[in-house]
This record gives structure tokens, sequence and C-alpha cells, in this order.
């Protein structure tokens, strides 16, 4: 008489656990964790004041941008524009922190939203419409 | 039709430059409005010269370029003028001082500082002018003002009221809080006007002396002038080289300035009712400057200082 096959184990369902993690993505905006940890909308641009003739007359726009900076202010947000040789001896930790982070190239943007809409680290966007609506997709 | 920069109202040219700084000469008190400005001895102190200061080293827009790239920063709103009147900096009032040299020069600072933090600190030209000059009344060139800017610092007003030339604000905290506001990195221009417009379109403010006017002042942004007013320029400089009795060499160099279509928007220190809330513009000819130094990085302000 062949031996009695084991009722299988009852199944864990995880399905909530995997529907919460979406949820989680979901109200990050879409967009990677938030490169600066301090709550609110934060955006840095960093660039290279020798190199900014290099720059094509719309991303020097981007650069110098009074709109972004402008929207940022409306949303109670940070906004700062530092050349890569700027001294740190009297600046906020917050930025201090931030322009120790990773850049692949120069003029590079930070936006961040903590805790809620994530962000992103990138090359700044070749026009300054591009660079607000960039800024918007994390700051709404 | 080719482009003009727009709501450009009042233009300093050739044929009114001796009208516009005499019917100014006055505030709206009554007040005479000094200047200060003295040339810049070039033999004395060549380009290069300067210890924070390095010489121009960014390789010349092209004027082929210049149009495009004016009417770009106009449709952005993204140049110095705008950083200005975005942030409603009020213009520096160098009242009973001849530190216009020191306003531009530390216009400059200011502009920089707002561009980087979109701060506007209220800062005192005197605090720095008039230890360089010794607590006396003095003109001077931005050479001075920038290598004070550098290693000194301007403090803020309520440590050192704008104009005060006196010692007794020289304390222990105006000298603390003179640290925290610095440019740490100029550019030192040969005085052509393509150094400047370069400089300018760049968004580096330029203090530029004019020998004309005696005066130094802060540039905002390259501008193209109204056709009646090349005009106007044009007619006058000839009326002007035939006075001056120059070759003819120097004549068609001149005029072929004098029929430029590019000029400079300037922020003058005589307060905000100075023409446009302490705004004006000249024409290339009246804006070539008889020497200029641009800024490019300044210190940086704490948040809760800025607040």
């Amino acid at each position: 008489m062949p031996a009695p096959t084991p009722a299988p184990a009852p199944q864990q369902d995880y399905s909530w656990l995997l529907i919460l993690v979406i949820a989680y993505l979901l109200l990050q905006g879409g967009g990677g964790a938030a490169p600066i940890p301090d709550p609110g909308l934060h955006v840095m641009l960093v660039y290279d004041a020798t190199k900014s003739r290099d720059l094509d007359p719309k991303q020097l726009s981007a650069l110098s941008s009074n709109r972004v900076p402008d929207y940022v202010v409306t949303k109670q947000g940070k906004f700062a524009r530092f050349d890569i040789s700027v001294e740190q001896k009297n600046m906020d930790a917050v930025w201090v922190e931030a322009m120790k982070r990773k850049r692949d190239s120069l003029p590079w943007v930070v936006v961040s939203n903590a805790p809620r809409r994530g962000g992103v680290e990138q090359p700044l966007p070749k026009t300054d419409d591009e660079f607000l609506s960039l800024v918007k997709k994390y700051a709404e | 039709m080719s482009y003009e920069t727009p709501n450009i109202s009042n233009v300093i040219h050739d044929g009114n430059c001796m009208e516009h700084a005499a019917a100014v000469s006055l505030d709206a008190s009554g007040a005479k409005r000094l200047r200060g400005y003295i040339p810049r001895n070039w033999s004395q102190f060549p380009q290069g010269c300067l210890t924070h200061a390095r010489p121009f080293d960014v390789k010349l827009i092209p004027r082929s370029e210049w149009d495009a790239r004016i009417e770009e920063k106009d449709r952005s709103e993204s140049s110095l003028h705008h950083l200005r009147r975005r942030l409603k900096m009020v213009s520096l009032d160098q009242n009973g001082t001849n530190y216009c040299w020191f306003n531009a020069t530390m216009n400059c600072l200011r502009l920089v500082m707002a561009y980087q933090q979109g701060v506007a600190p209220d800062l005192s030209p005197a605090s720095g002018a008039a230890i360089i000059k010794g607590y006396s009344n003095s003109g001077g060139w931005s050479g001075e003002a920038i290598d004070f800017l550098a290693s000194e610092g301007v403090c803020e007003s309520k440590y050192w009221p704008p104009n005060a030339i006196s010692r007794q604000y020289d304390t222990a905290e105006s000298q603390a809080n003179r640290k925290l506001y610095r440019v740490t990195k100029w550019l030192d221009l040969s005085p052509t006007f393509d150094e400047v417009a370069t400089g300018l379109l760049l968004d580096k403010p330029v203090a530029a002396g004019l020998n004309w006017w005696a005066h130094e002042v802060c540039y905002l942004r390259l501008i193209i002038l109204p056709a009646s007013v090349i005009n106007a320029n044009y007619q006058a400089a000839k009326g002007l080289v035939r006075v001056w009795g120059m070759n003819a060499e120097s004549s068609e160099r001149y005029l072929e300035r004098a029929a430029s279509k590019y000029g400079a928007n300037f922020w003058n220190s005589w307060g905000e009712d100075y023409e446009d809330q302490g705004e004006s513009n000249l024409t290339e000819s009246r804006a070539t400057p008889g020497d200029a130094i641009a800024a490019e990085v300044t210190s940086v302000v704490h948040q809760a200082t800025a607040a």
C-alpha cells in the first residue's frame, strides 16, 4: 500500500506585499529614490563657469534659468546653482552632501523631493522648458 | 524685420551723452550725484596684474552669433537684468560718496550671489571702499575693489551703513560678517566691447569704468538697439570725429563702432529713481569701457543667513 502523499503545505499569499511595493513606488513619482534625504523639493545645479562658453545658447538659458528657481520658490522648495569650484565653507549641509554625489558630466542637475516624490540626477536638460518640466515632474 | 531688444526706452548715445550727464547730475532732492571713477593706469596695471583676477581667457563669441543669443536670452528671460528684476534687487545709492567704482564692482558680487542662491543680502559698499581709501571720500577703479572683495569682502548694512565713511564701524562684528561676502573668481577684461559682450552673453556681470563719464557702472546684459537710436548715434558721431580732428583711420574705426546696433544695459548706483528702476542703456560707442572686470563665483550664504 503506497505511502500517503503528504498534503501540500498551504501557500502563503504575498500578493498584498507586492501591491504595497508597487503603491510605494507609484507614490515616489515613478522615479528613483530622492537623492537628497531632507524633506521637500530641492533643486541643485552644478556647472563649470569656465566652460559655459561651450554650451548651446538654449542650454545656457536652462543654466541661467529664472523660471525654474521661481517655480521652486512657489513650491516652498530650495534652489541652488553652484560652480564646481565654489567654496563650501559656509554652505548648508544639505548642499554640501549633495555636492559630494557622483556626477557623470557638467552641467549636472539634482532634483529631489523626499520622502514621497523621489528624484533624479542627470545632465542639465537642453532647454529652459525641459528643465522646468523635469522639476515639475518631481514637484507635483 | 531684424530683432530689437524690447522695452528699451532710455539710451545714452553720442548725441545725448553730455546732455544726459548734466540732466542727471542732481537727484530728485536736488543733491549732487557723485561719480568717482579714476581711469586705470594700464602701464602701471597691465591686464593680468591683479592678484585675484585672471586675465579674460574665454574664447570670444563672434558677432555673427550675438543676435540669436540676445534673442534667446530675452525670450527665456534668463539674463542678469531679468534676475535682478525677478528678485526685486534694490539699486544701490552711492549718495554723497565718490565710490561708484566700488558700488559697481560690489553689484557684480550681489548679482552672482543672487544667481547662485537667489539671495540678495543688503550689503554696505562703504565697508570696503572706506577702508581701501583710508577713510577718505576718494575715487578709484575696479581693480582696487576686487582685491578687497576677494580677500576681505563686505559686510551687511546693519553692521556698517552703506555710505558711512567712518572707522567706528570697523568692529570685530563687521569684520567677521565681511568674510561671508566675497567674490572668489574674477576675470580681468581688456577694454574691448567684444570681451564685455562675451562676458554678458555668458551671464557674467561686468563692472565697467567709463572714461567719458568719469563713472563706473555694472553691466547686466547685451542689447540690440532700436533703429532710431543707431541712426542718431551715427549722425552725432560724424559730427564728433570732425570736432575732435581725428585722422581718417581713427575716424573710420570710431564711426564703425558708432554704427553698431549693439549696446549694454547697465545698473547704476544712483538709487531706484535713476531712469528705469536704477538702470539705463548705452550704445556700443559709449559702452566701450576704459577698463572692465567680470565676476564669476562668490562665497556661499548659509540658508539661515539668507533668510
